[in-house]
C-alpha cells in the first residue's frame, strides 16, 4: 500500500495549479498568436514552444536565475509579496507552469484558428465588439481544443520532474511529487512503493489521452 | 445617380493594390439595387469587403447617410461593428452552434424587442418552421433565408450580397429571387448585389455597374444597360449573343445609319451609337426573326442552320449567313417553330435582323 499520500495530494493541487495558470495565460497567447499579426510573432511562438525543446534542467536553471533570491524577480517577489518561490509549493507549480504551457498553447491556438474568420467578421457586421465576438462565437467554437489543451497541460504538469526539481527541490512532505517520489523510491531500493505510484501515473496518462481524443473528435 | 428624393444615400470611391490586381471602383447610389456584374477575379467581392471594412482600402472615401465611414486622406476608418452594413456572405457564415432563432437574434439592436424582431423576419422570409434547427440541418435555400434574416434584423442601413444564388439549385435560385423581388419594395435602402449572372441583374438591379479586372467598365440605369450598353464588353457581360465589329459606312436610306461587318451590310435605324472609328455591331438573339418567304427586305440574311442548343424552353440556334466570312449569327427560337418548320443543323434559312433592334457601341 501506498504509505505516504502526501506526494499524491501535492501532485494533484499543483498540477491543477498549473493547468490553470497556463490556461489563464495560454488562452490569451493563443488568440494573439492565432487571430493577430504583428511583428515578432514567430519568435514569441518560438519563445513560447521552447520548454518543449530545452533540456528541463535549462529551464530549471532559467527559472532560478529569475526567480531565485538573487535575481531581480525573485527579490522583489519577496521583498513586496513576502512569496518565496525556491523550495517551496508555488515554485513547483511555477515550473510546472512553464512545463506545461506550451501543451495547452498549442492545442488552443488550433482550436481558435479552425473558427472561421468569417464567423467572426458575420458577428462584427451584426454590431458586436471583439470581446462578444470572443464570448459568443470564438470560444463556443473552439472550447473542446481549449479544453482539451487544458488537460494536456493538467497531465504535464502532473509528470513534471527535471524544472519542478530544479526549482522546488526534493523535500519530502514539502514539495516532492509523484515524479521525484519515484525516483526517491527507485534510489532507496523500494520499488514497492514506486511500482505502486507508477502504476497511478500510468493509469492518468492513458485517462488523460483517452480524454483528449474524444475532445477532440466532435465538431460542428 | 443620385436618389430621387435627394443626395445619394451611398458614395464611395476606392482604391485597393493587391498584388499585381489594381481594383478602381466609385458609385453614388440611392435606395436602390446596385447590381455588380462582373466574371470572377473581377474584384467584386473586394469591392464588397472594402466597404464593409474588412479589408482597408489604399485611398478613398465611403460616406452612407451623409456619414464618413471611412477617408484615407483624412485617416478616418469606422470600426466594422458601428459601419451598419448587412453582408451576407456566399457561404452565408450562419453560426453553427446557434439555432436559427438565435442566429437571427444575433445582431437584432439593443432596445428592440429581439423576440418580435425575429418572430418577423423568419416570417418574411419563410422559414419560421425552423426556427429551432441549426444551420446543418437546413437546406442551402433554407440556410440563405436564414442568412438573410439575420442580416436583416440587425436594421442595417446598407445591404451587401455576395452571390446570393450562386449556391443555390436553380428551381430555389428562381424562387428565392422572385421573393427578394417582393421584399425589395419593402427595404427602403440602398443595397449592393455582386454577381457574375446578368439575369440576376435583369430580375433585381435597378442600376448595373459592369467590372473588369478591378475597374468600372460601365455603370447605368438597367434598362438603358441592357437595351443599350454602350461598349462592347459590356454587352457581352449583359448577355448579347450577337456582337460583332464593324464600321459605320453612311446614312441608312430611312434614317439612322449603315453599317458593315464584314461582308454584311446592315441599317442601324438607332444612329445615336459611336460613329467614329472602329465599333461594334450588337443584336440579342431573341431580337434576331426567322422570315418565310415574303419580299426580300434589307437586314435579312440568307444562310444555314449549324447548330441548335436547346435553353429554358427555346433554343440557341447558330446560323451560318452564306455571304463568305460573315459572322455566324445567333437566334432565339421557340420550341413550336422549330418543330413546325422541321429545322435542324444544315436546314436553309433567312433570318431578318430588325433595324430597331440593332445597336452599336464601342
Amino acid at each position: 500500500m501506498i504509505q505516504d499520500w502526501f506526494p499524491i495530494w501535492l501532485t494533484l493541487r499543483v498540477a491543477l495549479a498549473a493547468a490553470l495558470v497556463s490556461a489563464t495565460l495560454g488562452l490569451g497567447l493563443a488568440w494573439l498568436l492565432a487571430k493577430r499579426r504583428f511583428p515578432g510573432r514567430n519568435l514569441l511562438d518560438a519563445l513560447l514552444m521552447q520548454p518543449l525543446v530545452i533540456p528541463p534542467t535549462v529551464l530549471g536553471y532559467y527559472l532560478l536565475v529569475v526567480f531565485g533570491r538573487g535575481g531581480g524577480l525573485g527579490r522583489w517577489l519577496e521583498e513586496t509579496w513576502g512569496v518565496t518561490l525556491v523550495f517551496t509549493p508555488a515554485g513547483a507549480v511555477l515550473a510546472a507552469t512553464v512545463a506545461c504551457l506550451p501543451l495547452f498553447i498549442k492545442p488552443a491556438r488550433a482550436a481558435l484558428e479552425g473558427v472561421d474568420g468569417r464567423l467572426e467578421d458575420a458577428a462584427r457586421l451584426l454590431g458586436k465588439g471583439e470581446p462578444h465576438v470572443f464570448l459568443t462565437i470564438t470560444l463556443p467554437l473552439a472550447w473542446r481544443g481549449i479544453l482539451a489543451g487544458g488537460v494536456l497541460a493538467f497531465a504535464r504538469a502532473m509528470g513534471d520532474f527535471g524544472v519542478t526539481l530544479m526549482v522546488a527541490g526534493n523535500i519530502p512532505g514539502r514539495t516532492q511529487t509523484v515524479s521525484i517520489a519515484i525516483y526517491d523510491a527507485v534510489q532507496s531500493g523500494n520499488l514497492a512503493g514506486a511500482h505502486l505510484l507508477v502504476a497511478l501515473m500510468t493509469g492518468i496518462a492513458v485517462a488523460v489521452l483517452l480524454l483528449v481524443n474524444r475532445l477532440t473528435a466532435g465538431r460542428y | 445617380m443620385a436618389d430621387p428624393r435627394g443626395a445619394p444615400l451611398l458614395e464611395f470611391s476606392l482604391r485597393k493594390r493587391l498584388g499585381g490586381f489594381s481594383l478602381r471602383v466609385e458609385a453614388a447610389i440611392g435606395a436602390e439595387w446596385l447590381v455588380l456584374l462582373a466574371p470572377s477575379g473581377a474584384g467584386k467581392s473586394l469591392t464588397l469587403n472594402l466597404l464593409a471594412g474588412l479589408m482597408t482600402p489604399d485611398a478613398g472615401q465611403i460616406r452612407l447617410e451623409g456619414r464618413t465611414l471611412y477617408d484615407g486622406a483624412a485617416g478616418v476608418s469606422v470600426p466594422i461593428r458601428k459601419r451598419r452594413m448587412g453582408y451576407l456572405f456566399q457561404d452565408y457564415a450562419l453560426f453553427p452552434h446557434l439555432t436559427v432563432s438565435a442566429n437571427v437574434a444575433y445582431g437584432v439592436p439593443a432596445g428592440t424587442d429581439a423576440r418580435a424582431e425575429v418572430a418577423r423576419w423568419l416570417a418574411l422570409l419563410h422559414i419560421q418552421e425552423k426556427a429551432g434547427a441549426y444551420p446543418r440541418e437546413l437546406s442551402g435555400g433554407q440556410r440563405q433565408r436564414a442568412a438573410l434574416a439575420r442580416t436583416l434584423a440587425s436594421r442595417p442601413r446598407l445591404l451587401l450580397l455576395d452571390e446570393p444564388f450562386s449556391a443555390l439549385d436553380r428551381p430555389i435560385r428562381e424562387r428565392l429571387q422572385g421573393e427578394l423581388l417582393a421584399l425589395k419594395a419593402r427595404l427602403d435602402l440602398p443595397v449592393i448585389l455582386v454577381t457574375h449572372d446578368f439575369n440576376e441583374a435583369r430580375v433585381l438591379a435597378d442600376r448595373v455597374a459592369v467590372l473588369e479586372q478591378g475597374q468600372v467598365l460601365e455603370v447605368g440605369e438597367k434598362e438603358r444597360m441592357f437595351r443599350r450598353p454602350r461598349r462592347h464588353a459590356t454587352a457581352g457581360f449583359l448577355g448579347v449573343e450577337n456582337l460583332w465589329p464593324a464600321t459605320v459606312t453612311g446614312a441608312a436610306p430611312g434614317g439612322g445609319c449603315r453599317v458593315r461587318a464584314g461582308p454584311l451590310e446592315l441599317d442601324v435605324a438607332d444612329g445615336d451609337g459611336p460613329q467614329e472609328g472602329v465599333t461594334h455591331l450588337c443584336c440579342y438573339a431573341a431580337d434576331v426573326r426567322l422570315v418565310f418567304g415574303g419580299p426580300p427586305r434589307p437586314n435579312s440574311l440568307s444562310g444555314a442552320v449549324t447548330q441548335i442548343v436547346p435553353d429554358q424552353g427555346s433554343n440557341r440556334v447558330r446560323v451560318q449567313p452564306a455571304a463568305a466570312g460573315a459572322p455566324e449569327v445567333v437566334s432565339r427560337i421557340d420550341d413550336y417553330v422549330l418543330r413546325s418548320h422541321g429545322l435542324r443543323p444544315g436546314s436553309a434559312v433567312t433570318l431578318w435582323l430588325p433595324p430597331d433592334k440593332l445597336f452599336l457601341c464601342g
